[in-house]
């Protein structure tokens, strides 16, 4: 366990969508995690003023790497640097990875229930991919909520997990605007509902995103009879 | 306390899961460790808690009853950790 910030280096970066990109950035030594955890960024103006900010990590990439993406906010101070100006070969104070209760780890046992709202996806892909890797045969599903089809991070990987593993189902919910033949419109009750796994089936549930959403989401499904032991939420603010 | 409480009059926080890189100077992982509020009585993950950044410091409220559990405040090059809210905490072994 590392307790302290550390440099660590852009090696690679890569668009998800026109306002959100993926960093990958390597460190000095080995780094390890759990899905779900997060890394703490420190960025010091030339003036010494200082801006924390916790962004999930997405992806492990041992021995020494790992994946972050980062949703651009209109006037946010920090996201806006990350996803237009930092370049491979940049350098980036790092604290982490921390966290140790939203995670999820293969071995928890119950049907895998994943609700993300936006950038809330991210910390829920990396348990996500854990699942495939782990080739587990625990049920999972994601339900996935974006405001278009323009918004959807990781398209690819998601179809192609959606398609071949017989164990995860996907679901995207669109906002704004859908794709033909697909409802558009907010998140609702019934929609949740629908998607989840019944509180009968006792799956663990995991939800993150705007702070709205994670309390709303999180309100339904206690009302739907889930215990609220199993659900558990990471808020991103908003 | 858990972490599925609705507080529809703002919105203007984030939860105890944030506070895990600050808190990781002293043990590893504190934010798994369970909270009993001093106020209501209620016990919970201190990462199910309502985490405040905006106020000086961070402030860590009960997702409960919203009494102030903790605070951790930055003072240069000390740092002071008030826990006036907090009855106990059990936390787990390595
Ligand atoms: C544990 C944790 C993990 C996170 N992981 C990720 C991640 O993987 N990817 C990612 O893109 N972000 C993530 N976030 C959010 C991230 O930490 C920042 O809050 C975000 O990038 C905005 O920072 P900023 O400096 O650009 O905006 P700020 O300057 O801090 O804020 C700009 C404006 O946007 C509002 N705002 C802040 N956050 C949000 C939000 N989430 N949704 C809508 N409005 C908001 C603010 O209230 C303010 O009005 C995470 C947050 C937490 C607590
Ligand atoms: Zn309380």
């Amino acid at each position: 366990m590392r307790r302290s910030w550390q440099v660590a280096e852009v090696s690679a970066v890569r668009a998800e969508t026109a306002r959100a990109r993926t960093l990958r950035l390597r460190f000095p030594d080995m780094v390890a995690g759990v899905p779900g955890q997060h890394v703490d960024l420190r960025l010091t103006a030339d003036d010494g003023y200082q801006a924390v900010r916790s962004y999930s990590v997405a992806a492990w990439v041992p021995p020494r790497e790992l994946e972050l993406t980062v949703e651009e906010l209109d006037d946010g101070e920090v996201s806006p640097f990350l996803v237009d100006v930092l370049a491979v070969g940049d350098q980036l104070e790092v604290r982490g990875p921390v966290g140790g209760w939203f995670t999820w780890t293969p071995d928890r046992a119950g049907p895998l229930q994943l609700i993300a709202g936006g950038s809330g996806v991210v910390p829920l892909m990396a348990m996500l991919r854990s699942h495939s890797e782990a080739r587990s045969a625990v049920p999972a599903r994601l339900l996935y909520s974006v405001r278009s089809p323009d918004h959807v991070f990781y398209r690819g990987e998601l179809d192609v997990i959606g398609q071949e593993d017989p164990q995860v189902v996907i679901d995207i919910a669109y906002s704004r605007e859908a794709p033909d033949g697909r409802p558009v419109g907010r998140l609702t009750h019934e929609a949740v509902t629908a998607s989840c796994f019944p509180p009968e089936d006792e799956p663990v549930i995991y939800i993150c995103g705007s702070t709205g959403f994670v309390e709303a989401v999180a309100a339904w499904l206690v009302d739907d009879g889930h215990d609220a032991d199993r659900i558990r939420t990471e808020r991103y603010g908003g | 306390m858990d972490s599925t409480g609705q507080h529809p009059l703002d919105q203007d926080h984030l939860d105890g899961n944030a506070l895990a890189g600050a808190l990781d100077q002293f043990v590893s992982d504190l934010t798994s460790a369970e909270c009993m509020c001093a106020g209501c009585g209620s016990s919970g993950p201190l990462a199910a808690a309502l985490l405040y950044t905006k106020a000086p410091g961070m402030v860590l409220r009960c997702p409960t009853c919203t009494a102030v559990l903790l605070c951790l405040t930055d003072q240069g090059d000390r740092q002071v950790l008030t826990l006036d809210g907090v009855r106990h905490l059990v936390i787990d072994k390595p």
